[in-house]
């Protein structure tokens, strides 16, 4: 048997199956540790209730005439919920390839990995689909219980409109993931990175608020995320039926966003690579 | 560990040198000082914001319903200054001898002759200095940012109740301790005790808001809440600090619920994480990780 | 245009330099020290195809880190490496499809997946066509002796069982080469020996693979190798066969001589005796004891000389025998160092 040197369709061919071992991989050992399928599910839902019991605080009611002001709509509920769902979804795909990586560096599995003839960006986007896939099961279960509960505000006929739009924003996502890896492999102090840079998120991110509440240096931070137009765009959708201008108003920033990070991202992945190759520490922790 | 006075002079030196240990290493890295100092402004802003964009002010109408005070910037000011203190019992104490294990200095230091709660109070000392330090500057930093009206000649009452808070948190920082030195998926529990915490303490929203919300669940949920040394702490300190509020729990009540928390806590923190230190040694796996 | 050239060489490593830096403090102090580590000191290197070559020589001296240049996972600061006729800068893609490495740590597979969904995986990541692998998978595991528990959880196997696994994985692709870094590290002495026989007998003998192993056991070297570098301080001391290598001692017997309460007198004493041309000295055993391997003219007639010299000098003598020269003599000859181990 030779080696294989894939070239053309036949090499993205191969590649593609390597993205889709690395996924059925990454969720079988997901499955495998039961205490973590347990979190995911569980936390989210804490994460929202304690946002939402938060607004029921302060406006006493289910409504909001000032959100109804300021954004179209006073349902802060489904405001919020819709926001948590989406940011979540930009998370598993920003984090989930450094997570994976720095778990892959741990366990010393990232050498063997890496030492294989397939490109390091297959294995990356495995590893970012299966988060995916997780946090979309594990999100639709969560909507599926709080419509039950509270009775959720969302146009579901938008929904199909909702994902195509997702899909737009998903290669900015997968660049900052390259670029998050990337740097990830050759910083030991990953998991204050990541507590930061999430929080960070957490504040500019319009999830529980409109922008427009926040001050204007913050808010111009904030158009800088691709998260955001992710956010806003697939709002407007599922709970503000708003018109498609409006949203393609969004969906133009995303495509250029999509270009920059994605092109940046592998930049900045092989950069790392090469330097940690060079220091001969890739597989350590 | 004997009684007598001079092996708990003894102890509480091992404790108090433990603690300085602690305490210059967390000063040899100047910026991480910096750092865990800012974070939890980024944790606080949100909920100021979301306030802003629900209500449009710094006044909550329906606070005032719930709480007797419709500032919920400074109630939630507050809230998270206290907070600080469950997150470093739990990710502090809580993961103090996992660190060491992992860093593979659990050892030497069982062998010490000292008890190992004298280590691991020295830690919760050291952890209670540093987040008193951090929560002081975040209240600051949020009093600055957003402004927090408070009754400053109140402040040492608040003070002794934090303190006989932190107390409580050190056995329930001694619990967490002992079980992740069992089972070996720390991340998840913590996250999962924090999260928690988070949820149905009165952090960010009045204790009365889980009835408005929940129904008739809410008095379950309290109930729950109120397991919690944090609940009655910050019941407490809000009585203290936080101008017309009107606690859910009356301030002498909570106070002595505290105190009875923090007994039963560090008991059960004490009892279980001997139980687990002895079964971890005959296991045999006070290295293994 | 493609030449097919009959490679005599499968590994060619020319002037390979690497040097590490220390770094100090963490993140965000982090610092370059100026404290450096001379882990590969211009080393050249061929393996010839087909051959099976040790690279012998104490921990730190740089083993690990050729075999990782050569698989492409260090850069080198300096020369290049071609493996297969692939430079291992230029073309790190074909270098990889056409090698296996198994290193020493057993943490190279997943522990929560089965032996097979290991295999599986990795099959697909060196990009095996699916039927092919499914052969080549069962073929390996009965191989290996693995078949009835393919099933199971890795976390479940014992050392030796992962490291046969590890080799299994190595080899999922046939490549050509194997790069094993101390492939029986820390495993029980039956175990190793047999991992020895099966990298010898069916890896290379059988399979022709041409197979580049890392050691600091000197009889694994010895019995197994066609050839033997000695590699000290990042530089290559001597290449040669092991035959050839032990007959630069230039006698047939050594006297090996187990001693207490050994000091730098005694040697000196020792060394200044006529008929003493060298002595090699291992780090002293926690009670106490130092083995020292003097190689001497004519054993027989000066033995009692040798033990007069140590017991005046207030050394009690535990143990005494001719030896047949080892490969650790010649290193120790060649760089006045022991192996460990």
């Amino acid at each position: 048997m030779k080696p294989t040197e894939g070239g053309g369709a036949l090499g993205l061919f191969d590649e593609a199956r390597v993205v889709g071992v690395v996924l059925k991989k990454e969720l079988v050992l997901y499955l495998r540790y039961p205490v973590w399928v347990l979190f995911d599910a569980l936390m989210p839902l804490l994460w929202v209730l304690s946002l939402v019991i938060y607004g029921r605080a302060l406006v006493g009611s289910p409504y909001s005439e000032n959100l109804a002001r300021l954004a179209n709509t006073g349902d802060y509920v489904s405001f919020t919920i819709v926001g948590m769902i989406v940011s979540s979804f930009a998370y598993s795909t920003l984090w989930g390839m450094s997570y994976a990586l720095r778990g892959e560096q741990w366990s010393g599995t990232l050498e063997s990995t890496f030492l294989a003839p397939c490109s390091r960006f297959s294995i990356l986007l495995g590893k970012a689909f299966s988060s995916m896939l997780t946090t979309s099961l594990w999100v639709f279960l969560q909507i599926s219980l709080v419509s039950l509960v509270f009775g959720l505000n969302v146009k579901f006929l938008n929904l199909p409109f909702a994902m195509l739009f997702f899909l737009v924003a998903l290669p900015s996502f997968i660049g900052i993931g390259f670029s998050l890896a990337g740097v990830v492999l050759d910083f030991k102090e990953h998991s204050a990175f990541v507590n930061f840079l999430s929080s960070l998120l957490g504040l500019l991110l319009p999830i529980s608020y409109p922008l427009s509440v926040l001050p204007p240096v913050l808010r111009y931070f904030s158009y800088l995320l691709p998260p955001t137009y992710a956010i806003e765009g697939m709002r407007s959708l599922l709970i503000m039926d708003s018109g498609l201008n409006e949203v393609m108003g969004l969906a133009v920033p995303l495509i250029f966003f999509d270009v920059f990070w994605l092109s940046a991202g592998i930049m900045i992945f092989a950069r790392e690579e090469r330097r940690v190759l060079k220091k001969g520490t890739l597989g350590y922790y | 560990m004997k009684l007598d006075a001079a092996s708990m002079i003894l102890e509480l030196k091992a404790a108090v040198s433990t603690a300085r240990k602690e305490i210059l290493i967390n000063l040899r890295y100047p910026l991480w000082v910096v750092f865990w100092a800012i974070m939890p402004i980024f944790w606080l802003a949100p909920f100021v914001f979301q306030g802003h964009a629900l209500v449009g002010g710094r006044l909550s109408e329906s606070f005032r319903e719930l709480a007797g005070s419709s500032d919920y910037v400074t109630f939630t000011i507050i809230g998270s200054s206290l907070y600080a203190y469950v997150m470093s019992a739990l990710w502090g104490t809580g993961l103090s001898l996992r660190r060491e294990q992992w860093g593979g200095t659990l050892e030497t230091i069982l062998i010490a002759p000292c008890s190992r709660f004298s280590i691991l109070f020295g830690k919760a000392l050291s952890d209670s200095v540093l987040t008193t330090f951090y929560a002081a500057v975040q209240f600051a930093l949020a009093s600055l940012l957003f402004g927090a009206r408070i009754r400053v000649e109140n402040l040492f009452f608040a003070v002794s109740a934090v303190l006989l808070m932190i107390l409580a948190l050190y056995g329930i920082g001694l619990i967490l301790s002992g079980l992740i030195l069992m089972y070996r998926e720390p991340g998840a529990l913590l996250n999962f005790v924090d999260t928690l915490i988070y949820t149905v303490c009165p952090v960010n929203y009045p204790l009365r808001t889980l009835m408005l919300f929940f129904g008739g669940v809410g008095y379950y949920v309290a109930m729950v809440s109120i397991v919690f040394p944090l609940t009655p702490a910050l019941e407490a300190v809000r009585a203290f600090l936080l101008p017309s509020f009107n606690p859910y729990l009356n301030v002498a009540i909570a106070l002595s619920y505290l105190a009875a928390v923090t007994l039963v806590f560090l008991t059960l923190g004490m009892l279980l994480f001997s139980v687990v230190e002895k079964k971890v040694r005959r296991r045999g796996a006070v290295e293994a990780y | 245009m493609v030449f097919h050239v009959m490679l005599e060489y499968s590994v060619v490593a020319k002037r390979l330099r690497k040097v590490y830096r220390k770094e100090e403090g963490g993140f965000p102090f982090r610092r370059k020290s100026s404290e450096t580590i001379v882990a590969l000191d211009d080393v050249d290197l061929s393996v010839k195809k087909g051959e099976l070559f040790g690279l012998l020589g104490p921990n730190g001296a740089g083993k690990t880190t050729l075999v990782k240049i050569l698989s492409t996972i260090i850069i080198p600061d300096a020369g290049t490496a071609l493996v297969n006729g692939h430079d291992v800068l230029k073309e790190p893609g074909k270098v990889r499809a056409s090698i296996g490495v198994v290193s020493s740590g057993e943490r190279s597979l997943y522990w929560r997946l089965t032996a097979r969904e290991n295999l599986e995986y990795f099959a697909r990541l060196y990009k095996v066509p699916d039927g092919v692998a499914r052969r080549r998978i069962s073929e390996l595991l009965s191989l290996m002796g693995l078949e009835d528990r393919a099933d199971e959880l890795v976390e479940k196997y014992s050392g030796g069982m992962r490291q046969k696994l590890a080799i299994a994985r190595a080899i999922l692709h046939d490549p050509e080469v194997l790069l094993l870094d101390e492939p029986t590290l820390g495993l029980d002495p039956s175990f190793s020996r047999s991992i020895r026989v099966f990298i010898r007998e069916e890896l290379n003998r059988k399979q022709g693979k041409t197979i580049l192993l890392t050691t600091h056991y000197m009889d694994e070297a010895d019995q197994m190798c066609d050839r033997v570098a000695f590699i000290n301080k990042g530089r290559i001391v001597a290449v040669d066969s092991p035959e050839k290598l032990k007959a630069m001692i230039g006698m047939n017997e050594v006297l090996k001589i187990v001693v207490s309460n050994l000091d730098e007198k005694v040697l000196t004493m020792v060394r200044g005796l006529p008929f003493i041309e060298d002595c090699g000295v291992a780090n002293a055993e926690q009670d106490g004891r130092t083995m020292v391997r003097l190689y001497m003219k004519n054993v027989d007639a000066n033995i009692q000389e040798v033990v007069g010299v140590f017991s005046k000098a207030g050394c009690r003598i535990f143990s005494l025998s001719i030896e047949k020269p080892t490969l650790e003599d010649v290193f120790v000859k060649l760089t006045g160092e022991v192996l460990d181990g």
